[in-house]
């Protein structure tokens, strides 16, 4: 067996073998192998004595194994034996010794040995020279992954050092290299230094490396001068002066002023190199020294580089050195191809110089030419430095590189595209990128395909002949990478098409141009119906902009391609499962533009259009509403979609310059001055300078707000001031929101708001509130969004080329003309726009209406509810390059229309003042009445999980508008301008004083009793508001109800004991937090995950596992949907904490399964800069408490529960110091288990509560005062549900909770 | 600088593995050892004896049924490393007197010993076979004693 074993794995055994290798498959390179050790036929490998027997038969059943599994299996029988041998007591040395050796091999193979870490830290410590030496080998092998360990061989080493024996230094100095850490540099560094000067050059030798170590770990722990450098230099030894040549060429790169002075003794050692003056030993093949030539060569190139004086001082020697090395390089000496290469690339890097090119120039010709494929391939690697300097060097062997980029190795073929993107200019652009089309067929790996496409679009677009090439270009390299292609570059193309060719030269040419611009138009649309009707399976990105371009141009190929082909076509892929929602929503509208411009509607269409009314999506429904209501109204189309406007601009008012009246006669009323940004950050800080005693709570208010009745009744007291508290509303509204985002802490709320979740909430369309987050957030948004305040124009095509973002703006904008009661957001965003107060106040004219401007405004009314003035300018045309060209200039407005503007916008602003004074509690009762009306829609189109996120947001948005009303009151008190919406329960502060509100909210309500009452809209919440108010109490139930006044739903919001988010991870990269949002009937959770590092985090990814309670997940970023296994590919996210990345799931009870549920998880993985991956797996934690929910109930009925419900609980709590009275316990108990208080009768408590509102899952709970005889009371709790787990786990719960 | 240095067998059994980086998990380093053996391996005699991997440029060389794999970074020289690798056979064969594959699983512990030698810190340190082996003689004389 042995025989036979040697017989395939020795090297050398068969000489002919060998031989004929060598001529036949690298003739040319290697013909100096041959001159390897002769070698014999039969060798004997003899085990070493130390090792044994049972290892030695282990090797050999491992050398002879045909496979990795087998060989797997193999090392595992051996871990178990290692590990079983190790944990013996009293290891003797020797023996130790051999068992690390085995784990060394074992570790070798792919396993972790951690069990014997310990053990060759331990043989390191041995006398014995070959024990030591092991110990330390394994260790610095093992201890890679386990630096800690290092810890216990720090004094080891430090002993070592001074030792006698050579090899024991060299160890310690090896391992010191391999495992040293900044921290511990110091402990060995003085010793090492004078190691340095050791009379034995291999420790010299090992000293200077790790002098190396040392530099490249920690630069300022070595504080040497170029003296101290230039002494190992200059070492007699050549060993010991190869070493220190890598510090060079370390200094050479971090730190090349400091020895730049060093370039003559650098060259004169290279000038001694190559005549041969070194000991023959280190003569290779012939060559002198080949390795210490090339890093000479190496520093050189370094040094030199755009130096000029540096450079001058080593041509000559750069030349000397070429020319020994080609003597070399023409006997095909391998090791002297090697230095004339590294010449070369010293040549091309130093400050270049003419007769040197020249020279690499030729040399270049002589690899490229080379029937070795190494060395074309270094020839080729040499061009591309080379062209760089001497763009002629390529043209010479254009022959070669041709042939190379056909040549069957992919290494070569490689390196060759390589060289293409390097020689690309306008005049070869078409060939090479063909040329590259073909090879990217050929790639499969997706890293370099990645970084191919990528460079191909970049030239594409830096060197287009023309637009029709570009476009036709960027298909190819679609359709062979489309899911490679970046997401800017897409758009751009959409962009191009849209504007056609830039050509800023004379206006006589524009008529030319205008017809090449449609015939670009044609041909795209031409190229991608074509695309579209194959039926082939594209990338998403790539179906967006086939059917961009087919919706808005398909009547210029109508005669090739018939409309309704092309819409068929479109029907077939909305319907095809693997496209994303955003691909569908736009198909719709290209749907929508095709009908516009056809007029013909077919009924697969219809169908469609029907099915999709009631998509998950809202976005898609949006837009299926919106070509039904378009349908409608056949006489706007032409008004709303003119055919081929995408590239037309959209004029607005960004300054809102024609609210400035409004404006100013709020501010006469009293309202407070708009403030900017600066100045609220700079307010924040100063008062929290001025009042850290008066510490702000953050977070959720616990006292109620004031019930909306009460303001109702005050405005109808305050009569004709009433549009003062809009103003001043808003701007607190805003105020607060404002100091929460400077906050900058977990703002979740803006971003659930402002994605497309809510576009259709229970108070109407809320899409203006959306609109003042991003506003503050975003300028390009802010003009966008502006635009959708204010015109009207063909948006739709305009806002998909600029982003999901804005296209979700403009399914709002278009979403209004179903909802005219937006006035009164209308009101609420005012103040926002309007920055400057200072600014001039334009006098309203009254409103003469032309015929026309009637005709514009029922347009505009019956699309947006409000009115807009259009005014089409054509569009400068732009370059290829830019890609942010959603920022229209408002210089192109022109004055005629900007009067015409504020015309109709007072018209308009008259009307929602109107409406304030008379119509505002109408208003509210008609904002209620929607909300029903739209929840009932939802819920017929059976989308329940839908809902409960529409009434997630909707009460954000309700929310929003009760503060609104609230502060009015407010702020008559002067007292608390900060009002938490529901921003502040994400964390932000504006928590404002609790005590002052309660007691002012307490004053209105005792004036206004009756009004709640009366209102029917806020009857029982409201009720139950005044109530707790009443009892001055501060729970969590107030809120819960007071979010409830207007749809009966509640939310609250807690997170631990503190309201502020909960950090799960932080592991120095990204930072993970988490808040419970409590609904009525679920439990909401959301993330805030944040990259705070100051690099980037890549391939970001999350996987939640689902739980059956898990009904909804999704994210606030439209883009990064939760696939349906429960990922989310989140990719990067930007650093440094600028970029929040967010997702929501919500749980709902399901088969009485929820409350036992301990905790939600859901794996994060990450890649770090260094290309590692981390994993980790979150759990939220979730309790009994999240799940439990209050139940109103009078006592009556929960008498009647209370003999009905079978399962009883008792329990004791003892001895709680927090709790002194009942009513405590009763607040603790709201607060812990949510639970409703029914009533309090002397020391005796009734309270209900259940599981996410369902019915069947109650808890009756009966809690006493006891025991008075201790120090603090007891409680004696009882209670009772219908479901004995809940029981058990309420009981546990409690008696964990109440204790802390 | 070198990443790392590699032998395997033609099965893509490794044979010794040296890592001049730190921070690579034994899993990582299974991962990354398969992948660039398994592209090696795939590799004809007349293609050349360079692979780009990711940011890695790998050098191989083959001697009978073993491979011999150095991973670099972009500023290594190619022909260098070869010729390094080629030495590095060279003094294997000069220690062990015929150099096989079962040499190296016997003599692990040496052979990681004569890399050391001959490379630290990613950068190669000596090539002169007579200083790369004194030292392992000397141990050889120490270990020779054990029984």
């Amino acid at each position: 067996m042995n025989k036979n074993h040697k017989l395939t794995t020795s090297f050398f055994e068969n000489t002919v073998y060998e031989k004929e290798k060598n001529f036949t498959g690298r003739e040319n390179i290697f013909p100096f192998q041959i001159q390897t050790p002769v070698v014999t036929t039969i060798v004997n490998s003899i085990p070493p004595s130390y090792l044994s027997k049972d290892f030695v038969n282990l090797i050999k059943e491992v050398g002879e194994s045909k496979s990795k599994l087998e060989e797997d299996r193999l090392i595992k029988v051996e871990i178990t034996k290692l590990k079983k041998l190790f944990s013996k007591p009293k290891l003797k040395p020797r023996k130790r010794c051999e068992l690390v050796i085995r784990a060394l091999f074992c570790e070798l193979l792919g396993n972790d040995v951690e069990f014997a870490h310990v053990k060759a830290v331990n043989s390191s410590q041995e006398s014995n020279l070959f024990f030591k030496r092991v110990g330390y080998l394994a260790a610095s092998t093992f201890l890679h992954s386990n630096q800690k360990l290092f810890l216990l061989m720090i004094n080891t080493i430090q002993k070592d050092l001074k030792s006698t024996s050579p090899i024991v230094v060299c160890s310690a100095l090896i391992t010191i290299t391999k495992l040293i850490t900044p921290e511990f540099i110091p402990a060995v560094l003085p010793k090492v230094l004078e190691l340095l000067s050791h009379e034995d050059k291999t420790i010299r030798k090992k000293a200077v490396a790790a002098m190396y170590t040392f530099l490249l770990k920690d630069p300022k722990s070595l504080d040497l001068g170029i003296d101290d450098f230039k002494r190992v230099l200059c070492d007699q030894d050549p060993s010991v002066m190869g070493a220190a040549l890598d510090i060079f060429l370390l200094l050479a790169k971090t730190n090349p002023r400091l020895i730049k002075s060093q370039i003559p003794t650098i060259c004169s050692i290279l000038k001694q190199v190559i005549e041969g003056r070194l000991n023959k030993d280190f003569d290779y093949h012939q060559i002198h020294a080949p390795w210490i030539q090339i890093k000479i060569l190496k520093i050189l190139g370094y040094l030199g580089q755009d130096d000029l004086k540096a450079s001058k001082e080593m041509y000559n020697i750069i030349i000397e050195t070429t020319k020994k090395a080609e003597i070399g390089f023409l006997n095909g000496i391998t090791a002297a191809c090697g230095i004339m290469y590294e010449c070369i690339r010293t040549i091309t890097k130093i400050y270049p110089e003419q007769k040197l090119l020249n020279a690499a120039s030729e040399e270049v010709g002589k690899f490229v030419t080379s029937s070795s494929n190494n060395l074309r391939y270094l020839g080729i690697t040499a061009l591309i430095h080379l062209v760089k300097a001497h763009p002629e060097a390529a043209v010479k062997h254009q022959i070669v590189i041709v042939e190379c980029l056909d040549d069957p190795d992919e290494t070569l073929r490689r390196n060759t595209i390589s060289l293409l993107f390097e020689i690309t200019n306008s005049t070869n652009i078409v060939f090479i990128l063909q040329k590259m089309l073909t090879y990217l067929k050929t790639v499969t790996d997706l890293d370099h395909k990645k970084d191919l496409v990528t460079r191909m679009v970049k030239l594409s677009e830096d060197y287009a002949i023309d637009t029709k090439w570009f476009v036709s270009t960027i298909n190819s390299i679609m359709e062979l990478a489309g899911s490679l292609v970046p997401r800017d570059v897409v758009y751009n193309v959409m962009r191009l098409i849209a504007e056609g060719t830039e050509d800023d030269e004379d206006e006589d040419e524009d008529e030319k141009e205008e017809e090449e611009n449609i015939e670009l138009k044609k041909f795209a649309a031409q190229e991608y119906a074509e695309m579209l009707l194959s039926e082939q399976i594209l990338p998403d990105m790539s179906f967006r902009l086939i059917i961009w371009v087919i919706g808005e141009y398909s009547y210029l190929c109508k005669d090739e391609f018939p409309i309704k082909d092309l819409m068929l076509a479109i029907c077939l892929l909305v319907e095809k499962p693997n496209i994303t929602d955003q691909t569908r929503a736009i198909c719709f509208t290209a749907l929508t533009k095709m009908v516009a411009q056809s007029g013909i509607i077919p009924e697969e269409v219809d169908d469609l259009v029907d099915k999709y009314s009631n998509s998950r999506s809202t976005d898609i429904q949006q837009r299926c509403y919106e070509l039904r209501g378009i349908l409608a109204n056949t006489d706007i189309i032409d008004e709303i979609l003119p055919p081929d406007a995408s590239n037309e601009d959209l004029d607005f008012d960004i300054d809102l310059s024609f609210l400035n009246e409004y404006v100013q006669m709020a501010l006469q009323n009293g309202a407070k001055p708009y403030i900017t940004k600066e100045q609220r950050i700079q307010m924040e800080n100063e008062s929290l300078l001025a009042g850290l005693e008066g510490k702000k709570e953050r977070g959720l208010r616990f006292e109620a707000y004031q019930i909306k009745s009460s303001v109702t009744t005050n405005m109808a007291v305050n009569g004709p001031s009433k549009s003062i508290y809009d103003v001043k509303t808003t701007e607190n509204v805003n105020n607060s929101r404002f100091v929460n985002e400077t906050q900058n802490e977990f703002s979740l709320a803006p971003n659930l708001g402002g994605s497309n979740l809510n576009k259709w909430s229970t108070s109407g369309y809320s899409g203006f509130q959306d609109e003042n987050e991003s506003d503050e957030s975003d300028n390009e948004t802010t003009n966008t969004t502006t635009t959708t305040t204010t015109t009207q124009k063909n948006t739709s095509a305009f806002s998909e080329m600029t982003g999901f973002g804005s296209s979700d703006i403009n399914s709002n904008q278009s979403n209004t003309n179903t909802n005219t009661n937006n006035n009164m957001n209308n009101v609420n965003v005012v103040p926002n726009f309007v920055e400057q107060p200072k600014q001039k106040i334009i006098v309203p004219k009254k409103p003469r209406k032309t015929k026309e401007e009637k005709k514009r405004e029922k347009v505009a009314n019956l699309l947006f509810g409000g009115e807009k003035v259009k005014t089409r300018k054509k569009k400068p045309r732009k370059t290829v390059n830019q890609t942010n060209k959603i920022v229209t200039n408002s210089t192109n407005i022109t004055p005629k229309n900007t009067v015409q503007k504020r015309k109709t916008f007072n018209q308009q602003q008259q009307n929602i003042m109107t409406m304030n004074k008379t119509n505002k509690q109408e208003q509210f009762n008609n904002n209620n009445n929607n909300m029903n009306n739209n929840m009932n829609n939802t819920n017929n189109n059976q989308d329940v999980n839908l809902i409960n996120f529409e009434m997630f947001s909707s009460n954000t948005n309700t929310n929003t508008t009760t503060s609104t009303t609230k502060t009015s009151t407010t702020n008559m008190n002067q007292n608390n301008s900060q009002v938490p919406d529901l921003m502040d329960i994400f964390g932000g502060s504006g928590g404002g004083n609790s005590g002052m509100m309660n007691t002012q909210t307490t004053n209105i309500l005792g004036q206004t009793p009756n009004t709640t009452s009366n209102n029917q809209n806020l009857g029982g919440g409201g009720g139950f508001g005044s109530f707790d108010f009443l009892n001055n109490q501060q729970s969590l139930i107030q809120t819960h109800q007071l979010f409830g006044n207007f749809n009966q739903d509640y939310i609250n919001v807690k997170s631990k004991s503190t309201n502020e988010p909960a950090v799960l991870l932080n592991d120095g990269t990204l930072s993970c937090k988490f808040i419970k949002l409590y609904a009525k009937d679920q439990l909401i959770v959301l993330v805030e995950l944040q990259n705070i590092a100051n690099n980037n985090a890549t391939d970001i990814a999350i996987t939640i596992d689902y739980q059956n309670a898990m009904k909804t997940v999704m994210t606030t970023d439209p883009v990064q949907q939760v696939l349906s296994n429960g990922q989310i590919n989140v990719g990067r996210i930007a650093s440094n904490g600028k970029q929040n990345f967010k997702f929501v799931m919500s749980l709902k009870e399901n088969q009485n399964t929820f409350f036992s549920t301990t905790s939600i998880n859901f794996r994060l993985s990450y890649r770090d800069p260094n290309e590692q991956t981390h994993f980790h797996l979150i759990q939220i934690p979730i309790n009994i408490g999240d799940c439990l929910r209050p139940k109103e109930m009078l006592t009556q009925q929960f008498g009647s529960k209370w003999n009905q419900t079978q399962i009883e609980k008792q329990f004791n709590l003892m001895n709680m110091s927090n709790i002194k009275s009942i009513k405590d316990f009763v607040t603790l108990a709201k607060k812990i288990l949510h639970l409703f208080e029914i009533q309090i009768i002397g020391k005796e408590v009734i309270m209900c509560s259940n599981i996410l509102g369902n019915e069947n899952l109650i808890c009756l709970f009966h809690g006493m005062i006891t025991d008075n005889y201790r120090e603090h009371p007891s409680i004696s709790c009882k209670l009772k549900t219908n479901n004995n787990s809940l029981a058990e786990c309420i009981r546990k719960f409690s008696l964990k909770e109440f204790k802390k | 600088m070198i990443k790392f240095i590699l032998i395997v067998n033609k099965l893509g059994q490794t044979r010794l593995a040296q890592y001049y980086t730190t921070g690579l998990s034994i899993n990582k380093r299974v991962a990354l050892e398969n992948e660039i053996t398994r592209r090696c391996l795939s590799r004809k005699d007349k293609e050349c004896s360079f692979l780009e991997f990711r940011d890695l440029k790998v050098i191989y060389r083959r001697y009978a049924s073993l491979f011999f794999l150095v991973g670099v970074d972009e500023e290594e020289n190619e022909l260098g490393i070869l010729e390094f690798i080629h030495c590095l056979v060279e003094t294997l064969d000069r220690y062990f007197e015929n150099v096989c594959e079962l040499d190296l699983m016997f003599n692990i512990d040496k052979a990681y010993m004569i890399l050391d030698e001959m490379a630290l810190n990613g950068n190669i340190i000596e090539t002169n076979k007579k200083n790369i082996i004194a030292p392992l003689h000397i141990i050889d004389q120490v270990s020779k004693k054990l029984k």
